[in-house]
């Protein structure tokens, strides 16, 4: 400041202490900042999306990982693919690959089968208890003979002998029959050869990893999927490698997204440089886009103290609105440049500039009601750095810049009256294109699905849905059922209760889950206590008798069934199946902090996930995953906060323009370019065919933001009596252009949520820049806003 | 389990298939490997095997039973994945495989099950199996047997699963004599390792001939 006089002074300290009291408490936030970069903050706190995204953080069923072999050679073997994948195993990295998970061992399908079926006891239940009864009445068991005796003619004869001595009533049939659904309705189409999954066909193979990496875990997902892509690049000729994981989506929506900002970044500094080159050559202007930038890094540390665990996102949108606070900076300085008197100059654009913070602060004021805790971070975080940036702007600019500096045009253009009265046909163009854009804009539907914003790669889409189409038995998309507890024994009692509660609702089968087949010990025992409390030594000699009568005219021999009548009086001779059972296991147990989580299935439709949600509401034990949960759970959240938050953002903005404008019309040409902008936004999505969404709505409240500070330029200009590149006008030009040169540059971004973010703001801006540039001149020549103004 | 079931069937159908001529009894002397030349001599006989249609007589000593169990019936063969299986004695069933479905009938119920495999790992064991023991495909079963010779006239090879398979749990050893010109199979011993023993012979074996339309009917033609 060249006229710094000794009065100021004690200004000057002022100003300076409290900047060093800020810096020194967002210093102290630092060390308490953890960023956080997953999504969870950005859902509605308590909520099912939450969960859901919580379960896929913490549980081990989200760090499963697959490697697809494939045979490329036609003339290679099933034993080289098999060679292939040994070697594999030998490579793996242990601190990224806990384990790999093997097939129940051929050698004992045998064993493993008539173990199930001597133990049948723990699994058959009541009502099978009640249907046996009639299976060993003389005529059922006359006919059972039989059948058991055409059984050992057929093909499978000698097979089926073993399976007829240890159940000689046929009661496997509904163990095996529950064991083979499960895993007809779950399973891929696999053969176990030599300890692996091969495909029926021979030539592909999947190998099966417990990972520790979690798919939401960026970092750790980037080593994961760097070390099986180095895996596949190794594959032996005549193999192809393909690893499928959510893993892969995380690396590589991180790599697109950081390629596609490098690529926003270069074009940014070129844009950057030219307007520097061309239009300001003052290197004072640095100051204009350094200090909102020091604010939002002061804020960041601000915002720690209160919520130390930051959401990235939110630091991300929060750095965005760096645009809005680079409005202030650029309006002081061509203040401050035109000026004479840099004290009266800020006094004369205060109250601009203290309404433009306080229409863009409206929306994120709001924000700090929301039930979303990334809403709330952001709404905190964007009204300190703004209000940092604000008071940056008119206390700590003018410091730094010095009248007469070399701005392009500043001053220049024809009188913004007659510019006014030329404009005025554009109003008519206008409202048609107002008219036509809510029309087409109408059209957008909000869209919860989060897999839309999913950057993952074509390559990727494709083997995944190669693989779907090779390996899976079902087309249909399912919803996970979670009912943890603190053991196996308790997840699996609690399972028993919430499956049973849910028998109601599905029909047999629709609802997989493995109580179906292996409930709980709790349910077992009891089964089992049942089972021998049936089998009294008097039904079992009675049964004995019936047989050797019902066998007779067959030939069986006398302990043709002994294996049958010992396992009921000496217990089993088998031991459990333990490794079809643990293979069941892999597919319906889980871990999740500390906590056992046993997964049931069903078919992800409204009306399933409805009917599961409303019956295990209250159960804090059970939790639905579901993409149409998921969906459910924003749309209401969406739906109950909706409300609340435009009706504080409505409020707050509406008072702050009338108690500083003290003008309805002024309010709402102040507010035009941002309804323009956002229908326009609107009507852009409709036509791309993108919907609205977590990140389409975020840019439509920045294109609101932004869009209101231009109508204030375009307002004050016309008040001051400005030229089209005055310094109310240039103020907006430069503002406008410097945040399109960043908008455009995500039009090539390959991310489609950057993509969503620069279409949106791109045309958001771009309308109602223009609107503020021709609309808000033209309306005021025909309202003659001037006069009216004047004489009020 | 009804996949486990199939699977077995056809590992052990070509026990009975291929059954066996009951002179052929195991040598106290080892016999000697077959070599690669041997196969793939026999191998490719077989494979000029289109067609194979022969009566058989099944007889299964079984602990279960007090009895020898005879089973006679009807098989028929056609490349490149036709087969049925017809039991006419003790009691009537069938079972043909065409493509990727397997139909069933029996008196008992005179229904017909029918069973779509479609890329079901079963089915493709089955197939794998019949054309392996049927039209030759012995360098393939070289690689999960251990195969000997204990007779050269007429051929007879040893099928001796290899350690580690869930076959090797169930049977011992499978013998297959061929017959005229090493053409088609004459008969099969299954050994299981419970000491059940089945054997099958074909009796009048067609090779190469059509195959009447109404023998592949499932319930079978005139039954």
């Amino acid at each position: 400041m060249a006229d710094e006089t000794p009065a100021k002074r004690p200004r000057k300290r002022w100003i300076l202490s409290i900047a060093f009291i800020l810096v020194a408490l967002s210093i102290a936030g630092f060390f308490r900042l953890q960023i956080d970069s997953s999504l969870e903050p950005l859902l509605p706190q308590d909520s099912e999306a939450r969960q859901t995204i919580v379960f896929l953080r913490d549980s081990t069923f989200a760090s499963k990982a697959l490697l697809w072999f494939k045979l490329t050679d036609d003339n290679a073997t099933t034993a080289q693919l098999i060679a292939a994948a040994e070697d594999v195993k030998r490579k793996l990295d242990p601190s990224l690959i806990s384990r790999v998970i093997a097939p129940p061992g051929e050698a004992n399908a045998m064993d493993e089968i008539l173990g199930l079926i001597e133990h049948a006891g723990e699994l058959l239940n009541q009502q099978d208890l009640n249907e046996l009864s009639g299976l060993t009445t003389p005529e059922s068991l006359k006919k059972r003979m039989r059948e058991n005796y055409l059984q050992l003619t057929k093909l499978e004869g000698s097979f089926m002998m073993g399976v007829i001595r240890r159940d000689p009533l046929g009661m496997n049939a509904r163990v095996l029959g529950r064991l083979k659904s499960l895993s007809d309705s779950m399973g891929y189409k696999v053969e176990v050869k030599n300890g692996h999954f091969v495909h029926p066909d021979g030539r592909q193979l999947m190998l099966v990893l417990d990972t520790t990496a979690s798919a939401t875990s960026m970092e750790s997902s980037r080593q994961l999927v760097a070390h099986l892509n180095s895996i596949a690049a190794s594959a032996p000729p005549g193999v192809k490698i393909t690893p499928i994981a959510g893993q892969v989506h995380t690396a590589q929506n991180d790599s697109t997204m950081q390629r596609d900002m490098k690529l926003a970044g270069i074009l940014d500094s070129i844009g950057f440089l030219l307007l520097f080159i061309l239009v300001c050559r003052d290197w004072r202007v640095a100051a204009v886009f350094t200090l909102p930038v020091i604010a939002i890094g002061v804020a960041l540390g601000l915002c720690a103290l209160v919520y130390p665990r930051l959401s990235a996102m939110v630091i991300g949108l929060s750095a965005s609105m760096a645009g809005s606070a680079v409005d202030y900076g650029i309006f002081v300085y061509t203040a401050v440049w035109m000026g004479t008197h840099p004290h009266q100059d800020m006094k004369r654009i205060r109250k601009h500039l203290l309404l433009s913070l306080l229409t863009t602060m409206g929306v994120f004021v709001a924000f700090i009601f929301s039930y979303v805790p990334a809403y709330r971070q952001l709404g905190y975080m964007t009204c300190v750095s703004l209000t940092l940036a604000m008071l940056a702007a008119l206390y700590v600019l003018p410091l730094v810049v010095r009248p007469g500096a070399k701005v392009m045009a500043l001053g220049s253009g024809m009188p913004l009256h007659r510019w006014g009265k030329l404009a005025r046909p554009i109003l008519i163009v206008a409202m048609l294109f107002f008219g036509a854009a809510l029309f087409v804009g109408s059209g957008v539907r909000f869209d919860a699905d989060l897999s839309k914003l999913d950057g993952v790669s074509q390559d990727v889409r494709d083997n995944e849905a190669a693989f779907h189409r090779a390996f899976a038995r079902s087309e249909a998309d399912f919803a996970i059922l979670v009912v943890a507890g603190d053991t196996l024994p308790a997840a699996e009692h609690e399972n028993d209760k919430v499956v049973q509660q849910l028998a109601s609702h599905f029909k047999p089968g629709e609802l997989i889950s493995l109580t179906n087949f292996w409930p709980s010990e709790a349910t077992r025992n009891e089964n089992l206590a049942r089972w021998r409390a049936y089998w009294s030594p008097e039904r079992i000699a009675a049964l004995k008798a019936n047989l050797a009568v019902a066998g007779e005219p067959y030939g069986f021999s006398v302990d043709a069934f002994a294996p049958f009548f010992n396992s009921l009086t000496a217990g089993p001779a088998t031991r459990q199946s333990r490794e079809i059972i643990s293979s069941m296991q892999e597919q319906f147990v889980a871990h999740a902090s500390g906590r056992v989580q046993l997964l049931s299935y069903f078919e992800d439709t409204d009306a399933n996930v409805t009917a599961v949600r409303n019956m295990t509401r209250g159960n804090p034990n059970a939790q639905v995953i579901s993409q149409r949960a998921m969906g459910q759970a924003f749309a209401e959240s969406a739906a109950s906060e909706t409300e609340l938050l435009v009706s504080i953002s409505l409020g707050f903005i509406i008072v702050s323009l009338l108690a500083l404008t003290r003008s309805v019309i002024k309010s709402i040409l102040i507010m035009l370019p941002a309804i323009l902008g956002v229908a326009a936004m609107l009507a852009t999505l409709a036509l791309l065919h993108l919907p609205m969404n977590v990140v389409t709505v975020i840019a439509a409240i920045m294109v609101m933001a932004l869009c209101s500070d231009y109508g204030i330029f375009a307002v004050f200009s016309w008040d001051e009596d400005e030229t089209l590149f005055g310094q109310g006008m240039m103020s907006m030009h430069l503002s406008s252009i410097t945040t399109l040169i960043g908008t455009s540059s995500l039009l090539l971004a390959h991310h489609p949520a950057l993509f969503m973010v620069g279409v949106s703001l791109t045309s958001g801006l771009l309308v109602g820049y223009l609107t503020a540039f021709f609309v808000v001149p033209g309306i005021c020549y025909v309202l003659n806003l001037d006069k009216k103004v004047r004489t009020a | 389990m009804k996949r486990l079931v199939l699977l077995f069937v056809f590992l052990l159908i070509a026990a009975p298939a291929l059954a066996a001529d009951p002179t052929t009894q195991p040598t106290t002397q080892p016999a000697p490997p077959a070599s690669t030349e041997l196969l793939e001599r026999v191998q490719k006989q077989l494979q000029a095997v289109n067609t194979v249609q022969a009566d058989f007589i099944q007889v299964k000593e079984l602990a279960v039973l007090k009895h020898k169990l005879t089973i006679k019936g009807h098989f028929a063969l056609e490349k490149p994945d036709h087969v049925i299986w017809i039991v006419n004695e003790p009691v009537k069933y069938a079972v043909a495989v065409k493509g990727e479905e397997v139909r069933q009938w029996d008196e008992d119920t005179n229904k017909v099950q029918v069973i779509h495999l479609g890329g079901d790992p079963t089915f493709k064991a089955i197939n794998e199996q019949i054309n392996s023991w049927f039209m030759g495909n012995y360098k393939v079963l070289a690689q999960d047997y251990d195969v000997t010779v204990p007779s050269e006239k007429p051929l007879t090879l040893a099928f001796a699963p290899k350690g580690g398979t869930m076959v090797a749990k169930i049977l011992k050893q499978i013998e297959v004599t061929f017959g005229k010109e090493d053409q088609y199979i004459d008969t099969m011993v299954i050994r299981e390792q419970s000491g059940s023993v089945t054997t099958l012979h074909y009796i009048d074996a067609k090779v190469n001939e059509p195959v009447k339309k109404e023998l592949w009917e499932i319930p079978p033609h005139g039954r």
